[in-house]
């Protein structure tokens, strides 16, 4: 059967029947964009490879539980590629300072995240959402892009740009909450001034 | 407790970017259910996917699909 007209969840609950077309499919789909993310985080092509089959690998073992959790592939899969490189790259900073936070990446609960209707209207407000994170100020950006594509805590990112904890913690949440009110008029408009 | 001084924190929750105490407060909020906890985290769930989207797609190496399928079978 032809898997193009089949949506991310219909090829989900294929694979959770073992079926390597429906995996290949998804992979065809969704692979670029992921290996576009992970490489944001680890510029070493041969590193990210390897995360990106990890992501690949968690998916066929996990598809099953995924399927009746009802989750988006998509957000699923990209949190989860964000969460295995940036655990990789913390692992490659300890290994080299032998200092670093372990922490929490991805939380074992899954009842949170965007569900499959949701992820259309997301990716369709992607390009609105870029000029929403370009409006933000030039050090709470690089703040943020320290955490997202980085990896770093609030306490490293705190120690990387010589600031107080306190300020880099407000900087933080001013332009987190910034975003989550911009993102509430993003999904109610296309091409407004936002 | 109520959940209003976690208000703040699900984004840094998701990305793995705060300290122990407020992720045991969100987490021991999910371990029950707390329905404005997960509200609120889906809505930063939103957020991060976005964040997420911002990169560019790559070129796939076509091995690695092949390599990909000879590892699982192997599972």
């Amino acid at each position: 059967m032809m898997t193009q007209s089949l949506t991310a969840e219909d090829l989900l609950a294929r694979v959770a029947g073992h079926d390597e077309a429906a995996l290949g499919a998804l992979y065809d789909r969704l692979a670029p964009g992921l290996l576009g993310l992970i490489l944001r985080i680890l510029p070493d092509r041969t590193v990210a490879e390897c995360v990106l089959q990890d992501v690949f690998a968690r998916l066929w073992i996990d598809a099953r539980r995924w399927s009746k959790e009802q989750v988006s592939v998509p957000a699923c899969l990209a949190l989860l590629a964000r969460a295995k490189a940036v655990d990789r790259l913390r692992a490659q900073r300890r290994l080299a300072s032998g200092v670093g936070e372990r922490v929490n990446l991805y939380p074992k609960f899954h009842s949170w995240l965007p569900r499959p209707h949701e992820i259309g209207l997301l990716d369709a407000r992607c390009e609105l959402f870029k000029k929403v994170i370009n409006q933000l100020p030039g050090p709470q950006r690089q703040a943020l892009d320290l955490m997202v594509f980085s990896g770093y805590t609030e306490t490293e990112i705190a120690e990387k740009l010589s600031e107080p904890l306190a300020k880099v913690r407000s900087g933080l949440l001013a332009g987190l909450g910034f975003i989550r009110h911009r993102l509430a008029a993003v999904m109610r408009t296309w091409a407004a001034n936002i | 407790m109520g959940c209003q001084h976690l208000d703040e924190y699900y984004e840094l929750y998701l990305l793995g970017a705060i300290a122990d105490g407020a992720c045991l407060d969100i987490n021991e909020h999910l371990e029950r259910e707390c329905p404005y906890c997960l509200e609120r985290l889906r809505e930063a769930a939103h957020s991060i996917y976005l964040l997420t989207l911002t990169t560019r797609p790559a070129r796939l190496n076509p091995k690695l699909k092949l390599q990909l399928m000879k590892r699982l079978r192997r599972k």
